[in-house]
């Protein structure tokens, strides 16, 4: 059993690195974003082997059904397909990036290293607090109000997508969206 | 349960408030209803939140959220820059596209998420306040939606501010890993075993990374200068003072403990790397601030990079760390809300009356011959801004560079004055430019001077050149100042 | 058992992927999903904080954390419409506009 879980380990989280630098380096966006939704199921696997079930669930529900196929939809509204050579282009801020993340990394490592014996082993409640029932029954009793809270941030979130997004004349008259659509952005499509 | 619901009641009526003018935006109501209900709610929720403030400090929703004392202070400066900047909105953004029900909905929504990162005592709480706050003001910055500009600045602040955020919660899972709570009081209490670990310490580290974005300390300001030039001028001046409020409020709360926790068991008091890097990030704020806005030419840019030099100020309050820190940090917050507030709202007016286009210091050649009584009320904000006495500004500077010399700190203090000198320079410039300088534009505008300023402003510019004045000199005055109440919170 | 060490160290690669891919990409969209990524590295270490802890605030954060994601999501991608809409282009080397 243990070994079934180290093997389980050590397959999804190769395949986490390898799926998120995938995101980080493809140059199509919506291959960025299939290599993302593999990326979260991956990370909804771990979850399951750190026994928060429901966790996993709803980054599968949320993340990787609801919140990626936005971004798909979003990439496929605008048909965006601008291939960008990202080594080529800027290799400069490549190198730069590279130093900051090495450092950030190196940073983390290294505060772990200190740490041996430090930290505790996997508690015997992991499997009790991963639960529905654990969830749900803090949930509504010593968060609510940060739940409620959260409650105002989506309305507001919503609210403010649409304010930004809709589409508006100058003086602020509703707009139809075939006259919107520019003469070059139309021919470019045809092209 | 009501207990709860009364601790946390201006939140739950700016919440409601939200709401309410959604409800009214629906049914396509008019400004004349929607703005004073706006005004309504936020009147409710300062007077609440005042008569909190002489309570001692209580906590409800389960240890989630603080109320009473200093907390419910700093909501009711943050409640005061949402009335200021709704009254000063509905008048510059008339006429303008980006005028709906939904602007107010949203500054209410901001404010009760800044209320609730302010007096929140848990992390998961100050986590989901700040981005409540964060989210309205994304929104708002990038109200001018048709404008590059606009969408620059709501762009910039959006990707950055995401950008910090996710350090903010890295920072957290670290603090959390190495205390096993997210609860301040259990941050507070951790073992010197705990707080000595270099985990424990890079965690505070990256916490610190999301708290310098929000408060655009140096490293991390290169966001600032735009976004207040992007947004619309009067949700800029909500942004530069409300949020900052609510950042320095709430981290204050989460950080001192720590900080002198650590002091006490390294007994010399540089063993904190907090606290060495605040010293470093405060004197790099107050210096690159004062230095690069001499360079500026856009007024809101200009106030943008003041910005950042009054954060440096600010975080010295947090480098002294001491009682009479705090109080200083506490009377300077009041101080920077209303001259800053204050700058904002008048450049707004003027964009408005004179058909400003940007808000580059040619525009304002010759304004003061046109509009002598507005330039003077500008020029008041732009002095208090300097330092000059005996202006609230000035007052402010004095309370907290004294704290640093009390405690020690004597070569912060000199480049803080320093930094200071230099910053005037800047705003006297502004003056001079309205005053002295022959101006063609305005000049040549058919501009009507006798139109003035509406109520909404008349009331919003009052209020603060009074405030401005008056708590630059009521500590003299004989009766209860702002300062003897401030200080009975600690 | 696997030391909750690797679920750290996991995490901070994850995270530093993330943050490159911040600081490299271009695309605006592709940015924010490595953002996205930056928050989902966070969660992995805090739910193996919490499983190990065996304390629910961890599981909380998340679940909290998840929400705040989809909001921004929503925000985010409404002003990279916005920016498209100008620009006809999502690349951020178009945020050019205000500079020194």
């Amino acid at each position: 059993m243990l070994v079934m879980e180290i093997y389980a380990f050590i397959l999804l989280s190769l395949l986490a690195i390898a799926t998120s630098i995938g995101t980080v380096l493809n140059r199509s966006a919506v291959n960025s974003a299939l290599f993302m939704v593999l990326h979260l199921l991956t990370l909804a696997g771990l979850y399951l082997l750190l026994r928060a079930q429901f966790l996993a669930i709803i980054q599968v529900i949320v993340y990787a059904g609801a919140i990626m196929v936005l971004f798909l939809f979003v990439i496929m509204l605008l048909n965006v397909e601008e291939e960008e050579n990202i080594i080529k282009n800027t290799r400069f801020g490549f190198i730069g990036a590279f130093m900051v993340g090495a450092l950030l990394l190196g940073q983390v490592v290294y505060s772990l290293l200190g740490l041996a014996g430090f930290l505790p082993e996997l508690s015997g409640q992991a499997e009790a607090i991963g639960t529905v029932e654990a969830i749900g029954d803090v949930m509504f009793t010593d968060y609510l109000l940060p739940l409620q809270v959260t409650a105002i941030l989506l309305t507001s979130a919503v609210v403010g997508a649409m304010m930004i997004a809709e589409f508006t004349h100058a003086d602020g008259t509703p707009q139809d969206v075939i006259e919107h659509a520019p003469e070059d952005r139309v021919e470019e499509g045809g092209a | 349960m009501t207990t709860d619901l009364l601790a946390f009641l201006p939140g739950l009526l700016t919440a409601i408030g939200g709401l309410v003018i959604m409800i009214l935006g629906a049914f396509r109501a008019k400004k004349q209803v929607v703005v004073p209900s706006t005004l309504l709610f936020l009147l409710g929720a300062f007077g609440v939140a005042i008569w909190q403030a002489s309570m001692p400090t209580s906590v409800a929703f389960s240890d989630m959220v603080r109320s009473g004392s200093f907390a419910s202070f700093l909501i009711a400066i943050i409640v005061f820059a949402g009335i200021v900047t709704t009254l000063v909105n509905q008048e510059v953004m008339q006429g303008r596209r980006a005028h709906s029900p939904e602007v107010y909905a949203m500054i209410l929504f901001a404010i009760t998420g800044m209320i609730t990162f302010v007096s929140s005592n848990h992390l998961l709480l100050l986590f989901v306040g700040l981005e409540t706050m964060s989210i309205a003001l994304y929104v708002l910055a990038g109200l001018y939606k048709n404008e590059r500009h606009g969408v620059e600045a709501g762009l910039k602040y959006f990707i950055l501010g995401a950008f910090a955020s996710g350090f903010l919660l890295y920072g957290m899972s670290f603090v959390y890993g190495a205390t096993g709570s997210l609860h301040f009081q259990a941050l507070a209490l951790a073992s010197p075993e705990v707080t000595q670990t270099l985990f424990f310490r890079a965690g505070i580290g990256l916490m610190l990374v999301g708290f310098f974005f929000k408060v655009s300390a140096v490293p991390f300001h290169m966001w600032t200068p735009d976004v207040y030039q992007g947004s619309p001028t009067a949700i800029s001046g909500f942004m530069s003072t409300a949020s900052k409020v609510a950042a320095f409020g709430a981290f204050w709360v989460l950080l001192t403990p720590i900080s002198f926790s650590v002091d006490a068991s390294t007994q010399a008091g540089s063993g904190s790397m907090a606290i060495s890097a605040l010293y470093w990030i405060s004197i790099l704020s107050m210096v690159v601030g004062n230095l690069t806005s001499i360079a500026q030419q856009d007024l809101k840019r200009i106030l943008g990079f003041s910005s950042i030099g009054h954060a440096g100020y600010l975080l010295m309050g947090f480098v002294v760390a001491t009682p009479q820190a705090f109080t200083a940090m506490l009377f300077y917050l009041v101080a920077y809300t209303l001259m800053n507030l204050g700058a904002f709202a008048m450049i707004a007016h003027f964009e408005r009356t004179f058909g400003w286009t940007d808000a580059s210091m040619d525009q304002l050649k010759g304004v003061g011959r046109i509009a002598p009584r507005r330039v003077a009320l500008l020029s008041l904000f732009m002095l208090s801004l300097a330092g000059f006495p005996p202006l609230a500004g000035f007052f402010g500077k004095y309370l907290v560079f004294s704290a640093a010399i009390e405690a020690g700190f004597v070569t912060l203090t000199v480049v803080a004055i320093l930094s200071a000198i230099v910053g005037a320079f800047v705003y006297l410039r502004v003056i001079g430019q309205a005053y002295f300088e022959q101006g063609e534009s305005a000049e040549s505008q058919s501009v009507d001077p006798q139109k003035g300023m509406g109520w909404g402003m008349v009331i919003a510019a009052s209020l603060l050149a009074a405030g401005t004045i008056h708590f630059g000199i009521d500590a003299l005055m004989p009766w209860p100042s702002l300062l003897d109440w401030v200080n009975g919170f600690m | 058992m696997i030391s909750i060490e690797w679920f750290i160290a996991l995490s901070a690669v994850l995270f530093t992927i993330g943050a490159i891919g911040v600081m490299v990409r271009r695309n605006a969209i592709v940015l924010f999903m490595c953002i996205e990524l930056m928050l989902n590295a966070v969660n992995i270490s805090l739910v193996a904080f919490s499983s190990y802890h065996g304390n629910i605030e961890g599981h909380m954060l998340v679940l909290f954390a998840l929400s705040v994601a989809a909001a921004e999501a929503v925000v985010g991608l409404a002003l990279i419409i916005a920016l498209f809409r100008n620009t006809l282009s999502v690349d951020i080397r178009n945020l050019t506009l205000m500079r020194f």
